[in-house]
């Protein structure tokens, strides 16, 4: 078949950086093809130079075979291609139907906009996408699942030749992942070409049909999905084979418990959840969507306020806001990078020590020199991509960023940390130094309680699992007993699991 | 590299083009400054005189301190409209303490009044959740409306008494607001750049929700940058009823809006979270120049106000053009 998008020889600069040069890739109509490669290998920026976000030093593109210019994200739309970025990019404030049909919204006869309509028509994409919720709700009140599905429904409803995904699953669960892939399925069927980035290499496997793979902004790889297997992969991405997987570190018999939930709930999502978390323990906290997990995480960490219950760290009882409990040695990294993790406008030194500027002054003055070196060290050690410390953080590729906010963390000599999606849109490389340096906090005796909606990434560095549903415990399972389907099971309640999960 | 905490780049050599973009976008206020006083000191032969560019730095000193404060607010993602009035409530305030109670004490009283303006301000924003914007409207109606009470709307006057050296005194040929204005920013720029208040201001700017789960108080954080404007207007009007040597309710209407043109003219993003007080200076002196040389051509002051107008207009798009091509 004709290829529907042809991208020949594209090139790519940042200052500093080349991050492509001379890629080609193609889209066939009714295919799915993978882009997969380790962080900052250039998968966004060369879906940015499609979209007319960034504009392509070199190489050309051929769209239906014509040849293909746009300026911007506006005329890429007009043309049928639509993106859902990385990040999210809604307006916080309109509704979910606003967002889904921004720039394109129904218009009554005089110009005015077809409220009811757009409603009406968001309903229908949602009800599609298998989610409930109601297209007057403001963005702002949902939580980054939903959000993404938002984002999701967005694109669906522009994207008429090509629609690109970069990192959709990544804060999705389970079942949410399904109603998508259900969803691809279908537009492949109608003949769409879909462009597919992800880190999880499984779902390449189960919806692609052509894989590429990028590293350091050339292809090193191209190839039918059926014709190739994971660790070829792998090796493609990364260039050396990866340590083979440790499994978690025994947690001592007589371990304290070091971080304690007692009865917390919110009045509103978290109903009453109790558990303890060991000194050099990892508890995995799975749920789905909605389940209060990360609401539960705020009340522990003091940035919501609780109803009822109470937290305890070491014993003592925790009181007063986020800066005291920092104090008595807690510490989150919050699940959504964007909006809660970095602070755009500052570089990569202050953002991955905003926790810990004090550590850093002397009578309110910063030393620079230490502050800077000691970010060297922790660039360095957690191998985050970047010139240096005085890069501006925006300029990191998303897995870096978020080397970054975990960085924040290493330094404050907390007890206990509570990690929200710590992996999220991390390469399979960055994943295993992840896993790594919660490993190296196990054995410091640092307590981990660790939410992710990656269900074999909480069963593997997991000594516990502890399951949430609507807002309460819904089980325990320890390293031993946890399987995928008994976690499945107690997250969505006994009774459904019957009827196929 | 001073201002590296947000720099839109990279401060370490990035490639020649870019390079020359991010020089631009940092020190663009300052060309766009020195443009001006080219045009000038071509087309008028006073301009370049001793007495008028000292004249011109005296005069600017004022709304370039208030300015100073007001990037500080900015930066954090606030506004303060209040700051006209606070200049004319710690102004009347002071000459009346001073005639009370003597020189010393009444400078004290005053700032204390401005900073407690400010602080106030600060409050509501932070602790009653207050929007900028609304919260310091009404300290504007406010404290002028208290001014007017005590003042029962007459000048207030205080001859002789060595306050007046903050405004007419000179040291080494300079006038003392210039002294003072050097002192100011010089103090502004190292709180900003060099320690962790100041990261901590462009972090409650620049992303409210992160800040607050990095253990910053944002709550203090705000109220901290609404003082130190406070403050900051107090030590403006000291400079300004020192020179007129009297007070009233009404002097420093519009002075907000001064301070602001200076700030958004210097580069401070509206949005917060970036900015920088050497970037005010210039916008100040722009705006202080601006009018200096239509003074000199003989222009109205109807249209030096559709000129800086037009300026802030200009000054914002040629920003956004630039960081928008980087
Ligand atoms: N706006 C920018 N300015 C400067 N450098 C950039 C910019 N955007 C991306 N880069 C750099 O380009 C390279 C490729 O980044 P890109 O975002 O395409 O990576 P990616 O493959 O999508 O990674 P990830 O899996 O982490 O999302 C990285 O080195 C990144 O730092
Ligand atoms: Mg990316």
């Amino acid at each position: 078949m004709s290829a529907l998008l042809t991208m020949e020889g594209i090139s790519k600069a940042f200052p500093g950086v080349q991050a492509l040069s001379k890629v080609d890739f193609e889209v066939i109509p009714g295919e799915a093809h993978a882009l997969i490669g380790e962080n900052g290998a250039g998968k966004s920026t060369l879906i940015k130079i499609l979209a007319g976000v960034h504009r392509r030093d070199a190489g050309e593109i051929r769209f239906e075979g014509n040849d293909y210019r746009v300026a911007n994200p506006h005329e890429a739309l007009a043309m049928g291609v639509a993106v859902i970025y990385q990040e999210l990019n809604l307006v916080q404030k309109l509704t979910v139907a606003q967002n889904i049909f921004l720039g394109h919204e129904p218009l009554h006869r005089a110009g005015f906009v077809a409220t009811r309509e757009m409603n009406a028509r968001a309903g229908e994409i949602l009800k599609e996408l298998g989610i409930s919720i109601d297209p007057r709700t403001p963005v702002e009140a949902l939580g980054v699942a939903q959000k993404q599905m938002v984002e999701i429904a967005k694109a669906l409803s522009r994207a008429s030749r090509i629609l690109v995904m970069d990192e959709p699953t990544a804060p999705l669960t389970q079942s949410e992942i399904e109603v998508l892939f259900r969803v691809i399925a279908g537009l492949k069927e109608q003949g769409l070409g879909i462009i597919y980035i992800s880190h999880r290499l499984d779902e390449v496997f189960q919806i692609a049909d052509r894989v590429t793979v990028l590293r350091d902004g050339e292809r090193v790889h191209s190839s039918e999905v059926s014709e190739t297997q994971i660790d070829r992969l792998v090796l493609a991405m990364v260039g050396r084979r990866l340590a083979e997987e440790e499994p978690p570190l025994e947690v001592p018999e007589d371990a304290p418990v070091a971080l304690e939930a007692e009865g917390l709930s919110d009045g509103r999502v978290v109903q009453d959840i109790s558990l303890q978390v060991r000194a050099g323990e990892v508890v995995g906290l799975a749920g789905l969507i909605g389940s209060g997990r990360s609401e539960f995480a705020h009340l522990l960490f003091g940035s919501e306020a609780a109803a009822g219950g109470e937290a305890r760290l070491m014993g003592e009882t925790l009181s007063g806001g986020v800066p005291q409990r920092i104090a008595a040695g807690l510490g989150m990294v919050p699940e959504d990078r964007k909006l809660q993790g970095l602070v755009m406008q500052l570089l990569v030194k202050e953002n991955s020590t905003l926790a810990t500027l004090d550590k850093y002054t002397t009578g309110g003055f910063i030393r620079r020199p230490a502050h800077e070196s000691r970010v060297q060290e922790i660039i360095a050690e957690l191998r985050i991509a970047t010139r240096g410390p005085r890069q501006s953080v925006k300029a990191l590729s998303g897995g870096n960023q978020q080397k970054v906010i975990l960085s924040r963390w290493m330094d404050t000599g907390a007890r206990a940390l509570i990690f929200d999606e710590p992996t999220r849109g991390v390469d399979v490389g960055a994943k295993a130094e992840i896993y790594a340096l919660i490993r190296e906090l196990q054995k410091r005796g640092v307590a981990i309680l660790m939410i992710s909606s990656d269900l074999p990434e909480v069963l593997r560095i997991s000594n516990r699992v502890i399951i949430i549903r609507n807002g309460r415990v819904a089980g325990e399972l320890s390293r031993k007993e946890a399987t995928q389907e008994k976690v499945l099971r107690l997250m969505m309640g006994a009774d459904e699991s019957d009827n196929g999960v | 590299m001073a201002q590296e905490a947000h720099a839109s780049s990279e401060g370490a050599a990035p490639a020649g083009g870019r390079a020359a973009y991010s020089v631009l976008v940092r020190f663009g206020p300052v060309i766009g400054l020195a443009f001006l006083c080219l045009v000038l000191s071509v087309t008028s032969e006073a301009f370049l005189n001793p007495a008028n560019l000292i004249n011109v730095a005296r005069q600017v000193s004022i709304n370039a301190i208030i300015a100073a404060g007001m990037t500080f607010v900015m930066i954090s993602g606030g506004f303060d409209l209040s700051v006209g009035s606070v200049m004319a409530l710690s102004g009347v305030v002071g000459i009346m303490a001073m005639n009370a109670f003597g020189d010393a004490a009444g400078i004290l009283i005053m700032l204390a009044v401005a900073l407690s303006c400010g602080l106030w301000n600060g409050l509501l924003v932070a602790f009653a959740r207050i929007n900028a914007f609304v919260a310091t409207l009404a300290g504007m109606t406010i404290y002028h409306g208290i001014a007017l009470v005590v003042t029962d709307s007459f000048p207030v006057t205080r001859f002789g008494g060595w306050y007046r050296n903050f405004g007419q005194g000179h040291l080494f040929g300079l006038p003392i607001p210039i002294y003072v204005l050097i002192i100011v920013y010089v103090v502004a720029h190292i709180v900003l750049t060099r320690t962790a208040f100041g990261t901590s201001v462009y972090a409650v700017g620049g992303n409210e929700e992160a800040a607050r789960l990095s253990g910053i108080n944002v709550e203090r954080i705000r109220t901290s940058v609404f003082t130190i404007c406070g403050f900051g207007v107090g030590i403006a009007s000291l400079l300004i009823i020192g020179r007129l040597q009297s007070a009233q309710a009404n002097m420093g209407i519009q002075a907000e809006l001064d301070a602001i043109a200076a700030v958004v003219i210097g580069g401070t993003s509206l949005a917060g979270g970036e900015g920088r007080v050497f970037g005010t200076l210039a916008g100040a002196f722009t705006i202080g120049v601006l009018n200096n040389g239509l003074n000199l051509h003989d222009i109205s002051a109807h249209w030096q106000l559709v000129a800086k107008g037009v300026v802030i207009a200009l000054a914002v798009i040629i920003d956004r053009q630039l960081v928008h091509r980087q």
